[in-house]
């Protein structure tokens, strides 16, 4: 005679089925919302860097232009802004040598005699403009010590022998093209200081009255959380 | 007797803990969106209030010196005086930011004036 005897160990169907529904509607689920959160955190991440990146062309432009005179020093052509990219400041020493102008120097990179020029303002209250021709360190130079600063001796054609502060700087240009931001020191190549993804043609810089600029930038896509930022920037000296 | 084997109940607890899971992990990426949103109002909030500081440093102060104006962004405050020298502030109450921001500044004794100097 045969008997009816329960298994001890395994599943009903019944669990099994239902387990199995469950986990693949859990996968179904995590799976979805694996994808969203991708989505999601790939957008926050590029909004972060265009926000990054749109923050240094405000301060890039801010720090050019405040340190410049409009006309003078900056001046917006074919929607480039041309300019003389001031990199640092000299004073003159108190005393000088027999030949050349002593300086106590400091700025964002040292002099570089090949593309560098400087603005002298002089004892009457005048500036005027010479090239850098050479320059040499001179440390037994008796000049007053300011922290941060070095004593160079500075060769300019033409000699400014009654100067008292001198801003040197290098000729530069900055635009919008090739979908980035572009600097270019001289008549060098474009360098591009952001990564790519800037709608150049929405993109400008451009001439804001006497002494302003307004600069928009606007990144190429149709995601909201893209920024399209437009300010205005003033001469601040 | 108690069957090995996972049941009912075991499942239930997992999809739970999975969906708390999920749920911290979108609330994460929600708080850095919302952070994203925030440093963006920061950013405008910033260029707005250093664009306005400036020109009133670049040009003389015309008429009663202080008033409000409405951008698309928020509204800006502000008082200037035309003493030179005096009290000045300027304050933005942007529409993403829970406080406005203000920011107090001196009057300059003379505005930036064309210096002579020749064209580059």
């Amino acid at each position: 005679m045969r008997r009816t005897v329960r298994r001890p160990y395994g599943f009903v169907l019944t669990e099994v089925i239902v387990a199995g529904t469950l986990l693949l509607l859990v996968v179904q689920v995590a799976w979805w919302v694996a994808a969203v959160q991708s989505v999601a955190a790939t957008r926050v991440v590029a909004g972060a860097r265009m926000l990054d990146e749109t923050r240094l062309i405000h301060h890039l432009l801010s720090t050019e232009i405040g340190h410049g005179e409009s006309g003078a020093d900056w001046r917006v052509k074919a929607r480039e802004l041309h300019l003389r990219a001031f990199r640092g400041l000299g004073f003159a020493c108190r005393t000088q040598p027999a030949g050349g102008w002593g300086v106590a120097v400091a700025g964002y990179r040292r002099p570089d005699s090949d593309k560098d020029s400087v603005l002298v303002l002089s004892d009457d209250g005048s500036w005027r403009t010479s090239s850098l021709e050479r320059r040499s360190r001179r440390r037994t130079l008796d000049c007053q010590e300011l922290d941060g600063f070095s004593t160079e001796i500075w060769f300019l054609d033409p000699p400014r022998p009654r100067g008292v502060v001198a801003l040197y700087f290098e000729r530069g240009a900055y635009r919008f093209s090739a979908d980035a931001f572009r600097y270019r020191v001289g008549n060098r190549r474009w360098q591009p200081l952001t990564d790519l993804g800037i709608a150049v043609d929405s993109s400008a810089v451009v001439a804001a009255g006497a002494d302003a600029l307004e600069v928009l930038v606007a990144w190429a896509g149709v995601d909201p959380i893209r920024p399209s930022t437009r300010w205005k920037l003033w001469a601040r000296r | 007797m108690k069957r090995a084997g996972t049941s009912l109940v075991e499942v239930v607890i997992a999809v739970v803990i999975l969906g708390v899971g999920i749920a911290g992990v979108a609330s994460l990426t929600a708080a850095a969106a919302r952070t994203l949103v925030r440093a963006r109002s920061l950013d405008e909030a910033h260029m707005l209030l250093q664009s306005f500081v400036d020109s009133a440093v670049a040009a003389p102060v015309r008429g009663p010196g202080s008033g409000r104006r409405v951008h698309p962004e928020g509204v800006l405050d502000w008082k200037v005086p035309a003493t030179p020298g005096s009290d000045a502030w300027v304050s933005f109450e942007h529409r993403g930011l829970p406080v406005p921001i203000r920011i107090e500044f001196v009057v300059p004794a003379s505005p930036v004036s064309p210096r002579r100097r020749r064209a580059p």
